[in-house]
């Protein structure tokens, strides 16, 4: 009986009311020695659950299923151990089977077997939220990471176009300079430091034209790129339909 | 026995069984008196007095008795007339079967 009374659980108060205390009327009066009968006739507290339960939410349609032999109800549902109702697997699509084993087996737990159960099952869930937090913080430092090296590597690349153009002018500056001095000692050479400043000047000026075409024309692609990257991730599907 | 019962006939029995008792009847006696004719059991027949209950045909009070609560159900108007009904064609039925075993014209 208080299997039966754990088993009916899930229904309503007054309907498990109801059957336990037809089954426990039962019980009573038929007296000590007639009770192994009755338990003979009625399975196990399984299969009366499952009738009951059957009965409660079957539905009319089922009943040219159950036929009534001298032998008792013989459903073909229910005539194996424990088998369980089709009916259950269609309403409650396909978990239903294994919901409905895990509720078997859960009212079949004591108190403090429940208890440690739910101890185990919020330690490893803690334990596994715990790594996935983990690797989640981890990834995306990762990509900060990467992010910052990235920035680091346009930054580079620009001050390095800045410095080589600078250097170019500085060192034809600072060569013509030179050249000016040497012309009152040594003219040859002074003339061929000024030379060889313009040149440094020259390269200077080279390298900013390239420089300031490559920027107005890469810059602009590559922020195209990105944008167009961006939107097929954030949009694809629009483009898709 | 080999024939199968089904769940108007069953219904009809109990009807019948319940309808014996001016006052009304219990689960275990119903079910005793069931047992007289059909080999059933306790769980085959809470059902039935379910859905008898659920049409109609039934009626139920509980009374106190050695402390627990008892179910007594009584038959209604409507299980009444219910009842004659399934007698009537239980008549008309058997006799048909009845005649085909002894082997007389259908009518």
């Amino acid at each position: 009986m208080e299997q039966l009374e754990a088993l009916l659980g899930d229904i309503p108060k007054e309907e498990r009311r109801a059957a336990l205390d037809y089954y426990e009327g039962c019980f009573e009066e038929a007296g000590k020695d007639r009770e192994e009968e009755i338990i003979q006739r009625l399975g196990s507290p399984h299969r009366v659950a499952d009738e009951v339960k059957d009965d409660l939410y079957g539905g009319r349609e089922h009943e040219d299923d159950i036929t009534y032999t001298e032998k008792g109800c013989e459903d073909a549902r229910f005539c194996e151990e424990r088998k369980s109702p089709e009916k259950y697997e269609g309403r409650g699509g396909k978990y239903s089977e294994q919901k409905k084993r895990f509720r078997d087996w859960w009212e079949r737990q004591s108190n403090l077997m429940r208890v440690i159960w739910l101890g185990v099952f919020l330690a490893v869930l803690f334990s596994v939220a715990d790594g996935l937090l983990s690797m989640v913080f981890g990834m995306a430092g990762g990509v900060l990471k990467m992010l910052g090296g990235l920035l680091g590597m346009i930054f580079g690349l620009f001050a390095g176009m800045i410095g080589v153009t600078v250097g170019a002018y500085a060192a034809g500056a600072g060569m013509i300079g030179l050249g000016v001095a040497k012309v009152f000692t040594d003219p040859a050479l002074g003339f061929l430091y000024c030379g060889i400043g313009c040149f440094g000047i020259a390269f200077g000026i080279v390298l900013s034209i390239l420089f300031g075409w490559l920027c107005s024309k890469v810059i602009p692609a590559v922020l195209g790129a990105i944008k167009s990257v961006l939107k097929r991730i954030f949009k694809g599907r629009r483009h898709e339909a | 026995m080999v024939f199968n019962t089904g769940a108007a006939l069953l219904d009809a029995i109990v009807l019948a069984v319940v309808s014996k008792e001016e006052q009304g009847t219990y689960g275990y006696r119903i079910t005793q008196d069931v047992r007289k004719a059909l080999e059933v059991s306790e769980s085959t027949l809470y059902p039935v007095l379910r859905r008898l209950l659920k049409d109609g045909c039934l009626e139920v009070y509980d009374m106190e008795f050695g402390g627990r609560n008892r179910r007594y159900y009584k038959i209604t108007e409507r299980g009444m007339v219910q009842l004659h009904l399934y007698e009537s064609e239980w008549k008309e039925y058997s006799a048909r079967i009845s005649r085909i075993f002894d082997g007389g014209d259908l009518e």
